[in-house]
C-alpha cells in the first residue's frame, strides 16, 4: 500500500461527497440527454428521476456499504502496518542488542523491585485484619506518669472496668507479656508454640469468625470450665497440615500440666497478640495482669475511651488500694491506639523505608530508560527525517515509535513479573520475625500494573514525544553529514539533567544503605555490658504436682541447677526470670524507697527486676562497681538483699552512695513480697531486657524471691557440644525435669537484630541496583558522545592529541554532570534520610562516614561507567575515523 | 414491451454490467447507455440499481474503480473489469448460453404455441 494512500486513509476519505458526486453525475447526464431530445428542463428532470428509480434508497444503500468497507479497510491497514512495524522494530532491536537488553533489564528490575515491595506493603499495611469494623477496635493501656511506661491492668480491676465502661461496647484482656513459648504435646509429638492467654470474650470483642470449629467464649474463662484452646490458622496449617480432625483433638500444655481440647481455628491473618499460635482462656487466679483491647461504641472516639480509662484507673486505685498488686502497678493515665496501628506499628517504619527506597529505584529506572530512549531517538533523528521526507506522516512515525516502546515495555513487564515473584519469595524468606501476615503476601497484580504503567509512561514521554515534536530539526538532520545522528544542545542538556537526577537519587539510596549498615555495625557491636559469646539461655520445666510445697519445688530446681553446673565446660550458671530482650515492662515493678517518700509516690519510676544466683556476676561479666554481688549466703532466712545497676542507683540516689539503702516492692506482688531489702552492691549497667538501651534493674537473690526454670549458662565451648550433657544433668536428680528450650545468646540476638539486618540488606541491594543503573546511564551518555564525535576525536588525535587528552575530552561533560548529581543528591539525602531516623542506632542522619562512602561509591560507578567508552575513544584510529562517513 | 429491472434476476444484472465493461471501462451512466443501446431499450434497467450491483461486484473483486474525468470534463467514477471479473463473465456467459438454448428448445417443441 502506497504511502499516499495511507496518508489519505489517515485523514479519512470523503465517503458522502463521493457518493453524491457519482449519483449527481448520472442524473445530470440523463437530464441533459433528455434536454437534447427536446424536453423542457422540468420534464427532463422528471424523466431522469423515473429512469433512475428511487434515489434516496440507492443513496442510503451506498452510504451503508461504503462506510462498512471503509471501516474494514482502516482496520485491515492498521493490522497490516502494525505487523510491518513489528517486523521493522524487532529487526531494529536485534541490531541494537545493547540498547534492547539494557532497556528491558532496567524496566524488569524497576518493575520487579517495585511490585514485590508494594505487594508486601499492600498485605502487611493496607489489607484489613480479619475482624469486624477494625477501625472501632482499640488497644488500651494504663500508663505510669512521666515516663509513659505502659502498665498492665490487674485482672480484678479489668473486670471492674469492663462492668463500668460506657465508651466501649466490650473490652477484653490478654496476659500482659503477649505470648510465651511453651511445649505443646499433640499425641506423641511435642512442639513449641507461642501461647497467648486471653479473656473468654477476646474474639467476641475482635469480631472474628472461625475458620473451623468455634472461638473462645465468655464461659471458657471461668473457674472449673473445661480447658479449651483455639489455634491460629497458620499454626493449624504448618503444624497440623490443615487437618480437619485437629479440631476436637486433645493436646497437653506440658509446662502447665494441663490437657486442653482444640475447639477451633482462628481466621487467617489473626495472630494477635505477638504472633500467637494458640489462645488459652485466662484462669482468674493465676494471671493477675492483662493488657486491654476493646471495641468502641458507635459515635465514641478513642480519646473518650482514653479519658474514661484514665479517670477509672485513678478512682479505682483509691477505692481498692489493697487489691492484689494494686500498689505496685500504679498508673494514673492511659493511652489508646487503634488495634491495626498496634499490630502494624513497627513493621510500618521498616516498610516505609523499603517503599521509599523502591520508589527511588523506580524513578531511577524510569530516568534510565528515558535517557536510553532519548539517546536512541537522537541517534535515529536522521532515519526519522528521511522517512518523513519520503512521505511518512507524523502519526505514522509516532505510531511506530509507540509500538516499539510497547514491545520494550511488554518485554520489561514480563521479565519484571518473573523477577518480582522471585524477589518476593526472597523478601518473605528473609523477613524478620514479627512482620504481621507476611505468609499471606502474594504478588499484587495492581502493584505490577502500576509499576508497568509508570515505566511505560516514562518510555512514551522520552521515546515518542521528542521524535514527533521536532519538525524543523528533521530537515537539519538531513542536511547534516553525520549519519550517527545529531546532538542538539537542547537534547544534550536534557540528557545531562536526567543523568544528574539519576545520580542524585542513587546517592540517596547509597547514603541510606550506608547509614543502615553503619547503624547495624553499631548494633552488632553494641556493648551489652557482657560478652554474648558462649553465653546461653536454657529453660527447664517440671511437673508441679509432684512437689507439695514451694520449698520442695525450689529444691528440685536447685538440684537440677547443681547438676547442670557440674557439667564439664560450664563456667557459671544463674537463674534469671525472663528470656533476654523481652522488654523492660516484663517483671517490672515500682519500689518503695525507705526514707524517700517522694520516690514512693505514684510518680516513682517503674523499673525492671530480676532474681538471680551467686554466679550472676560471673555469667554476665557484671563487674561490681561497689559493694558485692548476690552471694550464696543470701538465702531464705538471711537478711533480704538487693543489687542494683549503677544507672538505677543514679536514678534513686543521685550523688549518694547506694550501699545500705533500702527498698521494697510497692504493694503486694503475687509472691506476697513486702520485705525491705538492703542494697549490698552496685553493678555496671546491662542490656538484658532490651537490646538498644541498658535497663535499670533491681537484682534480688532468687532464694529470697523465686525462680522459674530459666538459667543463663556461661560455658567454655559451644552450647551444642554441651547440650546433651546439660539435658542429662537436668534430669539426673528428677527424671521428670525436662530441659526443653536452649538458645545461645548469639541466636537470641538474631531476633532483635533480624530487622536491622534485613533492612540494611535489602536497602544495600537496592542501592547497588541504583548504582548499577546510574553507571549504565553515565555509560550511555558518554558512549553516545564518543560515537557522535568520532570524527572530531579522530581529527584531534590526528593533530596530536594524546590519549589522556581524548579521555578528558570525552569525560568532560560527564564529570560536570556527576558533580551536579552529587551536590543535588547531597541535598536530597539530607531530606530523604529523615525516613530513617527511627531506624538508626548510634548513627546520626548526617553521618559523615556513611555520606562520604556513598559519594565515593557513586563517583566510582560514574568513573567506571564513563571510562569504558572514553577508553574506546582514546583508541580511535584517526585514519579510519576520518575516512568513515561519520 | 420493455422488461423492468425489478424483473431481472440479481445475477442477470451483474452479468449485464460485466458485459458492458468488457470492451472498455465506463462510469455508471455509460453502462446504462450501453445496455440501452445494445438491447434497443428492451431490457430497461432502473438505473439507480446499477450502483448497489456495482458495489457488490467491487466487493467480489470482479470490477475495480477509480476517479477520472468524463467526456464533458466532470469528475466521474470509472469502473473497470478485472481479470477475475473476465473469468467470471466467461463462466456466466457459457451457463447463460446453455440455459437459453435449452429454453429455446423447450419453446420450439411441438405443439407450437400459436
Amino acid at each position: 500500500m502506497s504511502a499516499s494512500r495511507r496518508y489519505a486513509r489517515f485523514w479519512g476519505r470523503d465517503i458522502d461527497g463521493d457518493i453524491d458526486d457519482e449519483l449527481r453525475f448520472h442524473l445530470e447526464s440523463l437530464i441533459s440527454q433528455y434536454e437534447c431530445r427536446g424536453a423542457t428542463r422540468a420534464a427532463a428532470e422528471q424523466l431522469a428521476r423515473e429512469r433512475f428509480g428511487d434515489l434516496v434508497a440507492v443513496e442510503r444503500a451506498l452510504y451503508a456499504h461504503d462506510r462498512a468497507v471503509h471501516r474494514y479497510n482502516t482496520w485491515r491497514d492498521a493490522v497490516q502496518s502494525l505487523a510491518e512495524d513489528l517486523r521493522i522494530i524487532l529487526r531494529a532491536l536485534r541490531r541494537a542488542p545493547a540498547f534492547s537488553v539494557t532497556t528491558i533489564a532496567t524496566l524488569g528490575l524497576g518493575i520487579a523491585a517495585t511490585s514485590a515491595v508494594f505487594s508486601v506493603a499492600d498485605t502487611v499495611l493496607i489489607r484489613p485484619l480479619p475482624i469486624r469494623a477494625q477501625d472501632r477496635v482499640v488497644a488500651l493501656w494504663a500508663t505510669a506518669p512521666g515516663a509513659a511506661t505502659e502498665v498492665p491492668t490487674i485482672l480484678d480491676r479489668y473486670e471492674r472496668f469492663r462492668r463500668s465502661t460506657t465508651t466501649l461496647a466490650d473490652v477484653a484482656g490478654f496476659a500482659h507479656y503477649g505470648t510465651s513459648l511453651v511445649p505443646l504435646q499433640d499425641r506423641d509429638v511435642t512442639r513449641h508454640a507461642r501461647e497467648a492467654v486471653v479473656t473468654g470474650n477476646f474474639f467476641a470483642v475482635l469480631g472474628a469468625i472461625p475458620v473451623r470449629g468455634r472461638l473462645l467464649r465468655r464461659e471458657d474463662d471461668v473457674i472449673g470450665a473445661e480447658p479449651v484452646i483455639v489455634i491460629s490458622e497458620r499454626y493449624w496449617r504448618s503444624e497440623f497440615g490443615g487437618d480437619r480432625t485437629a479440631v476436637g483433638r486433645r493436646v497437653t500444655i506440658l509446662n502447665r500440666e494441663m490437657t486442653a481440647t482444640i475447639v477451633g481455628v482462628a481466621p487467617a491473618g489473626l495472630e494477635y497478640p505477638n504472633g500467637a499460635d494458640y489462645w488459652l482462656p485466662i484462669v482468674p487466679t493465676k494471671y493477675p495482669a492483662v493488657d486491654l483491647v476493646g471495641r468502641l461504641r458507635d459515635r465514641t472516639t478513642p480519646n473518650a475511651a482514653r479519658a474514661e480509662l484514665a479517670v477509672f484507673i485513678r478512682n479505682d486505685a483509691r477505692a481498692f488500694p489493697t487489691s492484689l498488686g494494686a500498689r505496685s502497678l500504679v498508673a494514673s493515665d492511659a493511652v489508646v491506639q487503634p488495634l491495626s496501628e498496634v499490630i502494624i506499628g513497627s513493621a510500618r517504619r521498616g516498610l516505609t523505608v523499603l517503599v521509599a527506597a523502591v520508589v527511588g529505584l523506580l524513578l531511577i529506572a524510569c530516568v534510565n530508560v528515558s535517557n536510553l530512549m532519548l539517546v536512541r531517538s537522537t541517534a535515529r533523528a536522521r532515519e526519522m527525517a528521511v522517512r518523513r521526507a519520503l512521505g511518512a506522516s507524523s502519526r505514522r512515525l509516532a505510531l511506530q515509535l509507540t509500538v516499539e516502546v510497547s514491545v520494550l515495555a511488554l518485554a520489561g513487564a514480563v521479565l519484571g513479573a518473573c523477577v518480582a515473584e522471585l524477589l518476593l519469595r526472597i523478601l518473605i524468606a528473609v523477613a524478620p520475625a514479627g512482620v504481621p501476615r507476611i505468609d499471606e503476601v502474594a504478588l499484587s497484580p495492581a502493584a505490577l500494573a502500576v509499576a508497568t504503567v509508570a515505566t511505560t509512561m516514562a518510555l512514551l514521554l522520552s521515546g515518542v514525544l521528542p521524535a514527533v515534536s521536532s519538525a524543523s530539526p528533521a530537515i537539519e538532520a538531513l542536511r547534516s553529514d553525520s549519519r550517527a545522528g545529531t546532538d542538539s544542545r537542547h537534547a544534550r542538556s536534557v540528557r545531562s539533567a536526567l543523568v544528574a537526577a539519576q545520580l542524585a537519587l542513587a546517592l540517596v539510596l547509597l547514603a541510606g544503605a550506608g547509614l543502615l549498615l553503619r547503624s547495624l555495625v553499631h548494633l552488632e557491636d553494641a556493648n551489652l555490658g557482657y560478652d554474648p559469646t558462649h553465653l546461653s539461655i536454657v529453660q527447664i520445666t517440671a511437673p508441679f504436682h509432684k512437689y507439695g510445697t514451694p520449698q520442695q519445688f525450689n529444691d528440685a530446681f536447685d538440684a537440677a541447677q547443681r547438676q547442670m553446673r557440674s557439667v564439664p565446660g560450664v563456667v557459671a550458671i544463674t537463674p534469671v526470670l525472663a528470656w533476654p530482650f523481652t522488654g523492660s515492662n516484663v517483671f517490672a515493678a515500682r519500689f518503695d524507697v525507705r526514707d524517700r517518700p517522694a520516690l514512693s509516690s505514684a510518680d516513682a519510676p517503674y523499673v525492671s527486676w530480676d532474681a538471680v544466683g551467686p554466679e550472676f556476676s560471673k555469667a554476665f561479666d557484671a563487674s561490681v562497681v561497689r559493694g558485692r554481688g548476690i552471694s550464696a549466703a543470701d538465702r531464705l532466712g538471711t537478711p533480704d538483699v538487693a543489687v542494683v545497676t549503677s544507672d538505677l542507683a543514679n536514678q534513686y540516689w543521685p550523688g549518694e552512695n547506694a550501699l545500705g539503702k533500702q527498698l521494697r516492692f510497692a504493694g503486694t506482688t503475687s509472691a506476697g513480697d513486702t520485705a525491705w531489702r538492703t542494697v549490698v552492691g552496685v553493678i555496671k549497667p546491662l542490656n538484658y531486657r532490651s537490646l538498644r538501651t541498658p535497663t535499670p534493674t533491681v537484682l534480688l537473690s532468687y532464694p529470697q524471691a523465686f525462680q522459674q526454670g530459666i538459667f543463663a549458662v556461661r560455658s567454655r565451648g559451644e552450647l551444642a557440644t554441651l547440650l546433651p550433657d546439660l539435658r542429662r544433668a537436668a534430669a539426673a536428680s528428677d527424671h521428670d525435669i525436662v530441659l526443653w528450650r536452649a538458645q545461645t545468646m548469639d541466636d537470641v540476638l538474631a531476633g532483635p537484630l533480624s530487622r536491622p539486618r534485613v533492612e540494611a540488606f535489602v536497602l544495600a541491594v537496592f542501592a547497588a541496583l541504583a548504582l548499577f543503573l546510574a553507571s549504565v546511564g553515565v555509560y550511555g551518555v558518554v558512549a553516545f558522545v564518543v560515537r557522535a564525535q568520532t570524527r572530531e576525536l579522530g581529527i584531534r588525535i590526528a593533530l596530536g592529541a594524546t590519549r589522556a587528552d581524548v579521555v578528558r575530552f570525552a569525560l568532560a561533560n560527564s564529570v560536570r554532570v556527576a558533580l551536579v548529581g552529587v551536590a543535588l543528591g547531597g541535598v536530597l539525602t539530607l531530606v530523604g534520610t529523615g525516613f530513617l531516623t527511627s531506624e538508626l542506632f548510634e548513627v546520626r542522619r548526617g553521618d559523615p562516614a556513611a555520606l562520604a562512602g556513598a559519594a565515593a561509591a557513586l563517583l566510582l560507578g560514574v568513573a567506571i561507567g564513563g571510562y569504558i567508552p572514553a577508553r574506546r575513544a582514546a583508541h580511535i584510529d584517526p585514519v579510519r575515523a576520518l575516512a568513515s562517513e561519520g | 414491451m420493455p422488461i423492468e429491472s425489478s424483473d431481472l434476476l440479481q445475477g442477470t444484472l451483474q452479468v449485464l454490467i460485466l458485459k458492458a465493461l468488457l470492451a472498455e471501462s465506463a462510469h455508471g451512466y455509460g453502462i446504462a447507455r450501453w445496455i440501452e443501446k445494445t438491447t434497443d431499450d428492451a431490457l430497461r434497467v432502473e438505473e439507480g440499481s446499477l450502483y448497489p450491483a456495482l458495489r457488490r461486484l467491487e466487493d467480489k473483486r470482479y470490477v475495480s474503480s477509480d476517479w477520472g474525468l468524463s467526456e464533458n470534463n466532470r469528475r466521474a467514477r470509472y469502473y473497470r473489469l478485472t481479470t477475475a471479473g473476465r473469468a467470471y463473465l466467461r463462466n456466466e456467459a457459457a451457463a447463460w448460453h446453455r440455459f437459453s438454448r435449452a429454453m429455446t428448445r423447450v419453446m420450439r417443441a411441438a405443439p407450437a404455441l400459436s
